[in-house]
């Protein structure tokens, strides 16, 4: 029910942001003719208050109309972001298929085998991958598969041929891979120490049988809690990647957007993540409710 | 009839052990430190971590070049003669512009762990008063400021943060406080939830008697008791916004020439990686070891310091 109002306070918050900000987009070393700059003003509601434009703004972008980008001179940003979406959203949600069900997998298995060198091995490995950061693991990943193995191609995107697809999710993968299956293991733990699992184990059941009926269900809380800022951290990772590995996703429009100071496009993706965000977390609060009955909405 | 003698020798050095503890008395930050002592891990970060300050304090005095002089007899060809090599002076090579990357790395380290210690404190700051505010008043007061963390939180601040960068320039010192200013909010969380439960405490009634006065409360009674668990989440946050500055480097959004920071290094260097492994890997070591000594500090003083695992 926040979702709303924080959308609203986000969009105000970034529109005014840019509205402060100095330097406008038709200003030129060679001042125009006030008359021209005034009708041109108009055209785009830069003569009206601030809150009038704020709501042409939002009313526009609730119809998908993200407005011009001030750089690209024959797009609108809603274009932009057309073109680039299906590349993030293809490698997001793959890196996310991928870390969410191998990061539990490899955190129960450290659970289970606790202390032990499988359980050191895998925490090493995967304190090795949180702290890695995506920037120093994708050229450390091409270095070894593209240019000394020549497996894999080190950049582009090719219509997203499987082959363009593994280093790039990869990169996004193995960090939240890492957090999770650490989140997973302290969890795990936690609750193969509870009583209700000794009952079970007394009862004879077997290791696997306990895991999915007995200790997955209160074990996943954690692990819910941690899929939003892991979803963060994939479109974090996402943004690196773009620029690495050139794939055209939307982090190299936001980015590109940042450095040319193409406000228009900067808010319009802004606004974008924000939404996805919100609306991820939206999902999260009602997986809450699905795994653990006793939490009410 | 052995294993109950054992028992009884046992008791009886337990039992003598903790007489020594009444004599003693041990603080609460005392049992702390020896738990934490008694941590390998982390206290090996501890000592590696001091050895990396005392590099990026020292280490460029040790440099023959400046980390923005440029060493012409490199320039010709960088991928040759800015090899790293004891002879021509340059330890960790040269980067394109033949600059000294030992003297580089020092110094853009600096900024990188500076800049994320700017960020923790700030966060500390803020969230440590507006939590402990929001506990202690408790009431619509408290209600209305939680409302604001949960509204702030689902921010995608990363955005938010190069949105600001983008508007008003990249001073790195400004960037970091504005992430700091928008990082307090788990702080804030965390501390309102045990300034609530200290409220009632007999010590916090004893104040109020004798008429000590609100603010006094909050700052001298409230918060050192909570300053433990601040710790914890601080010293996690640090290696966070370490990456995070290396991030919006690494993008060209952060640190500007002729500053440098790991990330600056790491982004130039993964741009000739294939000609010149060196310019990324020194900056990646340095880097990520770092972040691997903050995490595992980190975890050591949860340990230390989290009153669940007593």
């Amino acid at each position: 029910m926040v979702a709303i109002p924080t959308l609203l306070v986000i969009a105000l918050i970034s529109f005014w942001l840019m509205h402060i900000a100095p330097g406008g987009p038709f200003d030129m070393e060679r001042p125009m003719p006030e008359i021209v700059r005034a009708n041109i003003e108009a055209k785009f509601f830069l003569n009206e208050p601030f809150f009038v434009q704020f709501y042409i703004y939002i009313s526009n972008f609730v119809q998908g109309d993200l407005g011009p980008s001030f750089v690209y001179q024959d797009f609108t940003v809603t274009q932009l972001v057309a073109q680039a979406w299906p590349v993030s959203a293809v490698l997001g949600a793959l890196s996310f298929a991928i870390a969410v069900p191998s990061g539990m997998l490899l955190g129960t298995i450290a659970a289970l085998n606790r202390n032990t060198k499988i359980d050191y091995i895998l925490m090493s490995l995967s304190m090795t991958g949180v702290v890695i950061p995506a920037f120093v693991l994708a050229p450390i990943l091409v270095t070894i598969f593209s240019i000394h193995l020549g497996w894999l191609p080190a950049g582009g995107w090719e219509g997203g041929k499987i082959s363009y697809l593994i280093l790039p999710v990869a990169s996004i993968a193995i960090a939240s891979v890492a957090s999770i299956a650490r989140v997973m293991r302290g969890a795990m733990i936690e609750t193969l120490n509870q009583p209700y699992i000794r009952t079970a184990r007394a009862k004879g059941l077997s290791t696997a049988y306990i895991l999915a009926r007995h200790a997955m269900r209160p074990s996943l809380i954690p692990i819910i809690a941690m899929l939003g800022p892991s979803f963060v951290s994939v479109i974090t990772g996402s943004v690196i990647i773009d620029i690495f590995f050139g794939t055209g996703g939307m982090g190299q429009h936001f980015v590109s957007g940042a450095l040319n100071r193409d406000y228009g496009l900067v808010m319009g993706i802004t606004l974008i993540v924000a939404t996805l965000t919100i609306l991820f977390n939206l999902i999260v609060d009602l997986l809450y409710a699905l795994v653990d009955p006793r939490i009410r909405l | 009839m052995f294993s109950a003698k054992l028992n009884e020798k046992n008791l009886a050095t337990a039992v003598s052990q903790s007489l020594e503890d009444e004599v003693q008395g041990r603080s609460l930050w005392q049992a702390a430190w020896l738990r934490f002592k008694k941590n390998r891990a982390a206290m090996t970060s501890v000592y590696v971590l001091g050895f990396i300050v005392l590099c990026l304090v020292f280490g460029p005095m040790l440099s023959q070049f400046g980390h923005d002089e440029i060493d012409w007899a490199v320039l010709m060809d960088p991928y040759e003669l800015g090899r790293p090599s004891i002879a021509s002076g340059h330890y960790f090579g040269t980067d394109d512009l033949g600059q000294d990357l030992f003297a580089r790395t020092m110094v853009g380290g600096r900024l990188s762990i500076l800049v994320g210690f700017m960020g923790a404190v700030v966060a500390v700051i803020i969230g440590c008063l507006w939590g402990s505010i929001s506990g202690f008043v408790g009431g619509t007061l408290d209600n209305v400021m939680m409302r604001i963390v949960e509204v702030l939180d689902s921010i995608p601040f990363m955005f938010m943060v190069i949105l600001f960068v983008t508007l008003f320039g990249n001073n790195i010192y400004l960037i970091f406080i504005v992430i700091g200013m928008v990082s307090w909010l788990g702080i804030a969380r965390v501390v309102r939830g045990v300034t609530f439960s200290l409220k009632n405490r007999e010590f916090i009634e004893a104040a109020h008697s004798i008429g000590v006065s609100h603010w006094k409360i909050v700052l001298r009674h409230i918060i050192p008791n909570v300053l433990g668990i601040v710790m914890v989440y601080a010293s996690l946050m640090v290696p966070g916004f370490i990456m995070f500055e290396s991030f919006l480097s690494f993008l060209g959004l952060g640190v500007q020439p002729p500053d440098t920071s790991w990330g600056v290094l790491i982004s130039s260097g993964a741009k000739t990686l294939d000609v010149a492994i060196w310019q990324l890997a020194f900056p990646s070591l340095f880097l990520v070891t770092t972040l691997f000594c903050f995490n595992f500090i980190g975890d050591g003083l949860r340990d230390a310091l989290d009153p669940k695992d007593r």
